[in-house]
């Protein structure tokens, strides 16, 4: 009797519990999403550095076999990418880096044209995606 | 009748909150399998950019130079005259080499882009830290 009484009167925890739970669960499914959305491609099969060091601040660019540069899956001009970078550099951190996402399938000249007007615009260091799934066999 | 009831209730009483627990259980589920489809593994290679006609500091005195040609439909790496066609001889040359100055990697414009990120994946493996990619002027 005693037991019932105390249900009756308690505080329900069940559904305080199903809350903080769907809380968690979204915040952690949406910082999964700000790496799912980027454009899936076609990456060099490379392991990578494996340092695991986080890059917040740095630009993220697609290189699309054809040539043609995509900023968060939307096409845009390489001018008016190197205008973002170079507002980046003057007016956020200067010390900004380029991760560059190329699609393995490209070849190299859009890699070169792309790191060479990078360079020019102030950019010293960018870095290349790789998809450790499997070892490249030429 | 009535000692009958009162045992029943108070059993009642005690039972786990299972279908809460089901729920909780039920969402767990559910973010594990769409994180685990969601997140598709990336790594990165770093380097430093440089373009040919940068005048060499006094840092670069005998910086490795590492070519990456196209040759028949994959890549051929040449370092120092040697032509290498697989990512494991490059890498295996690199690690007898003074890694101190660095290394200069130059891809050409018909070299597969996938040839580029092998031969910066065996710089960084052979344990070069100065790792320079030199774009056409």
């Amino acid at each position: 009797m005693r037991w019932s009484t105390h249900t009756d009167s308690g505080f329900d925890m069940t559904p305080m519990i199903d809350v903080v739970m769907l809380l968690i669960i979204f915040f952690l499914v949406t910082s999964q999403f700000s790496q799912s959305i980027r454009t899936p491609l076609e990456l060099p099969h490379q392991q990578g550095q494996q340092d695991d060091e986080p890059h917040p601040g740095d630009i993220v660019v697609d290189l699309m076999a054809d040539g043609s540069i995509r900023l968060e899956g939307e096409p845009l001009s390489m001018d008016a990418f190197l205008a973002m970078v170079s507002v980046e550099l003057l007016h956020g951190d200067p010390n900004t880096e380029v991760l560059i996402r190329p699609d393995r399938a490209g070849q190299a000249v859009h890699l070169n044209q792309l790191c060479s007007r990078l360079s020019k615009t102030g950019v010293r260091a960018y870095r290349i995606a790789t998809s450790p799934l499997r070892r490249q066999t030429p | 009748m009535n000692f009958a009831k009162t045992d029943s209730s108070a059993r009642k009483s005690f039972r786990l909150p299972l279908i809460g627990m089901i729920d909780v259980f039920f969402l767990l589920l559910v973010y594990f399998i769409v994180t685990a489809s969601l997140a598709t593994p990336e790594d990165e290679l770093a380097a430093a950019l440089r373009q040919q006609n940068e005048n060499a500091s006094a840092s670069d005195l005998q910086p490795q130079f590492v070519t990456v040609h196209a040759s028949q439909g994959g890549a051929a790496y040449e370092i120092g005259g040697q032509v290498l066609h697989t990512q494991a001889d490059l890498t295996a040359l690199l690690e007898k080499l003074p890694k101190e100055a660095g290394v200069f990697l130059t891809v050409d414009d018909d070299a597969p882009v996938w040839a580029a990120a092998a031969a910066l994946q065996a710089c960084h493996d052979a344990g070069y830290e100065k790792l320079t990619y030199v774009t056409p002027k």
